[in-house]
């Protein structure tokens, strides 16, 4: 029954995995480079907020300094590739990520220890405005004005090169990687760790009861998603060609938990709905000098309050409604 | 007096450009001749910066309009299309894009470095040219140089190097420098340029040396700036280059003033604030403070250009103190007009290719944008200030208008800034 339950589950995800990927990868071909660069842009968005609901959604943790990870994977990717021009691409793409990775578990053990809850989401603000105040001190670091003068790397195969300046190429790259990052995310989440880490969730005292070690199990949960959020970061510096700060800030750590609330926290496709529809109304306002981010909070509002459980939640209980009213009129037929 | 001009106004002269473009519309021969030329507009038009960018669309739109009522360009007129950056990067990217992708491969204005260092390597993959306005970091025509970007304003190098011959020209009897900076690339690169130019200009007109104390670095953003009040307070200078700008300087000259700071120092410069500073302090401005300027309205009375510009921007807007953004902004308009009128297109080489040398008259008269680093060579205004009865609080002591020659550096894109004189 648990087995065939969790294949519809992958059959169901694959399917919609690979509709979003058509749809991401015809983009170049039927539309502009604006909307390009702002697919793009979400694709790195959508793993922040995946990578957060890992920690949020499946484990019960509350970050508000998420932002510093992505900030940190940028940072080291960029500095790494001006100081040492040499190394793999891949390999500094994956040292980003293990750098992030690192860093989380420096801080989770000593933050995890104790604190949980509002402490644990306070201790990781304040982590992410040091980084935020060490990003604008470092002069090697580019300071307020950021890191300038980073270049789309050459990717070498060993049986090809491609040049990810050219055309498109980075663009097609960055979702490779997305998916990828999606992909790990996903069986991290379906797997025997993300149940553990769901029992963590729903009642971390009955979990350390049946021998599950939380304290490990929560780092674990904390530096999967900030090394994928590094990654990201590290994916974005040659994205954009420059990094400042404000990648850091509090505001941007926002960002996935904004997702993951509009979209929905119990489903692993929430924080992706949650950022698509971001993405949407920045676009659809954009003319709309001044106006767009009222516009923009007002539609979040309404949605919040309208649906607890995000726009995921909302459908979820829209569907089963109308499936208890099929049942409930169903039933004289089959008394008949 | 009001510094603040009705969006609504501003919206209605767009409408009635837009409706004067349609109703051109009806009486064109074909549209292929006749369709009108597209200027992308970038900058800050919402968000802590809006104050910036709604000068640089005030600037921008008296300019297309008074091109078009003149009969356009090439038989055409030009729409104004604007794009909000937020002053960030990432925004500025996008609007850069969404520009390229909608057809529109002439843009100008962006008034943060880093947006402008952030769009400069996209637009030779989009095929698009960037003009830009207010944004001064020396990067841009150097180690950052990108061929798609020109730049019709005055330079951080040249404008500090103007601020350091005027002062070691006026004040020969203070020779002993110091500077509250911010910490930033930018509040170094002034630092060091304004430096630059003391070494140069005050040995040269004085025949004696000039002593620069080391600075005093403050946060960028900073709310409290008590302890480098103090430390300024010890200092043996004479001069003081007031380095933090816009609403920091605001902040810092608001508890500069319990200190007694603003009597302490002979002299006291500005890089960039403009009007910020006496608007924001009324009766305690600074007596005898130097602002630089991107264009001063005041300095060049009798020039067309600038009088219509500041009769249409007064009517405009009611206020009679148009910050330098809108010359600017003005000014990047007729430099697209000038270069698409001798390319006879709108083709991104053929305008790249008629931006290189070219002269053109602005409201700070003649400017030449040079071929090699594509940086404007162009006066540098500034502006003094001081308190006054008035309900208005402060006014204008005296301007001043420094021709660049010997300012700029030599052009060198591609390759770093090399100071002349400060070795440090």
């Amino acid at each position: 029954m648990m087995s065939q339950a969790s294949n519809s589950t992958w059959k169901r995800d694959a399917a919609i995995a690979a509709i979003i990927l058509v749809v991401l990868v015809s983009l170049p071909f039927v539309t502009s480079k604006g909307i390009v660069f702002i697919a793009g842009t979400l694709a790195l968005h959508v793993v922040f907020g995946l990578s957060w609901n890992l920690m949020f959604g499946q484990t019960g943790l509350v970050s508000f300094g998420h932002a510093s990870f992505f900030a940190i994977g940028g940072y080291a990717f960029a500095w790494a590739a001006k100081i040492a021009p040499g190394i793999h691409p891949l390999l500094l793409f994956a040292g980003a990520g293990l750098f992030g990775s690192l860093v989380a578990l420096i801080v989770g053990i000593l933050a995890l220890r104790r604190s949980i809850g509002v402490y644990f989401a306070i201790l990781t603000l304040a982590l992410s405005q040091i980084v935020y105040l060490l990003l604008s001190y470092i002069p090697a670091l580019g300071r307020e004005d950021g890191f300038t003068g980073i270049r789309r790397p050459r990717l070498s195969l060993g049986f090809t090169t491609i040049d990810l300046a050219s055309g498109n190429n980075y663009y097609y790259f960055m979702i490779a990687m997305c998916t990828l990052l999606a992909v790990g995310l996903w069986w991290v989440m379906h797997g025997r760790m993300g149940r553990v880490f769901k029992s963590i969730q729903q009642d971390a005292e009955r979990a350390a009861f049946l021998g599950i070690d939380v304290q490990a199990y929560r780092l674990r949960s904390f530096a999967i998603a900030s090394g994928t959020t590094a990654i990201a970061g590290a994916l974005y510096a040659p994205w954009l060609q420059l990094l400042t700060p404000e990648i850091a800030h509090w505001t941007f750590s926002a960002r996935p938990i904004l997702y993951t609330l509009l979209g929905g926290v119990q489903s692993f496709w929430g924080p992706v709905v949650g950022a698509v529809v971001f993405a949407v109304l920045e676009y659809g306002t954009r003319t709309l000098h001044g106006l767009s981010e009222i516009i923009i909070g007002s539609i979040l509002l309404v949605v919040v309050l309208a649906f607890p459980g995000g726009l995921l939640g909302g459908l979820s209980r829209l569907r089963k409604r109308m499936n208890r009213k099929t049942i409930v009129t169903a039933r004289p037929e089959i008394v008949r | 007096m009001s510094n603040d001009f009705s969006r609504r106004q501003i919206t209605k002269s767009l409408a009635a450009f837009g409706a004067a473009s349609a109703f051109g519309s009806f009486t064109r021969p074909s549209f292929a001749q006749s369709a009108p030329i597209r200027l992308g507009l970038i900058a800050p038009l919402s968000g802590s910066q809006e104050v910036i960018g709604r000068y640089q669309l005030a600037g921008a739109t008296i300019a297309v309009n008074q091109i078009n009522q003149a009969g356009g360009v090439l038989g055409r007129k030009i729409e104004l299309v604007t794009r909000d950056d937020k002053a960030a990067p990432a925004a500025g990217v996008a609007a850069a894009k969404d520009l390229a992708g909608n057809g529109v491969n002439l843009m100008f204005g962006v008034l943060s470095s880093g947006v402008a260092l952030a769009i400069a390597p996209t637009l030779q993959a989009d095929k698009s040219v960037l003009v830009v306005s207010a944004a001064a970091a020396n990067e841009l025509t150097h180690d950052q140089f990108s061929p798609n970007v020109f730049r019709t304003a005055d330079h951080a190098y040249s404008r500090q190097r103007a601020l350091a011959k005027l002062v070691a020209a006026d004040y020969p009897a203070v020779s002993d420098w110091t500077a509250i900076n911010p910490q930033t690339a930018i509040g170094t690169s002034n630092w060091d340029s304004f430096v630059d130019g003391m070494l140069q200009f005050y040995p040269e007109l004085n025949k004696k040396p000039v002593t620069i104390t080391d600075p005093i670095w403050a946060k960028f953003g900073a709310t409290d700036y008590k302890n480098e009040i103090v430390q300024l307070m010890r200092s043996k200078s004479e001069g003081l280059y007031c380095g933090v700008y816009g609403g920091d300087a605001v902040t810092m000259f608001g508890q500069a003033a319990a200190y007694g700071l603003t009597k302490k120092f002979k002299v006291l410069v500005d890089p960039g604030s403009e009007f910020i500073i006496a608007q924001a302090m009324g009766k305690n401005t600074p007596p005898g403070l130097w602002s630089g300027f991107h264009w001063f309205y005041g300095a060049y009375k009798g020039h067309k250009i600038n009088d219509d510009l500041y009769e249409t921007y007064v009517k405009m807007a009611g206020d009679k103190h148009p910050a330098g953004y809108v010359g600017e902004a003005h000014t990047s308009v007729l430099a697209y007009a000038s270069a698409i009128q001798k390319a006879g297109s709108t083709d991104t080489d053929k305008v790249i290719a008629a931006l290189e040398g070219l002269e053109f008259d602005s409201c700070k008269g003649m400017r030449k944008i040079r071929k090699e680093d594509h940086q404007a060579i162009c006066d540098i205004n500034f502006v003094q200030f001081g308190p006054d009865d008035s309900e208005q609080g402060w006014k204008i002591t005296g301007h001043r208008v420094i021709k660049d020659e010997g300012l700029s550096e030599e052009p060198s894109p591609g390759q770093p800034l090399k100071f002349l004189y400060n070795k440090r």
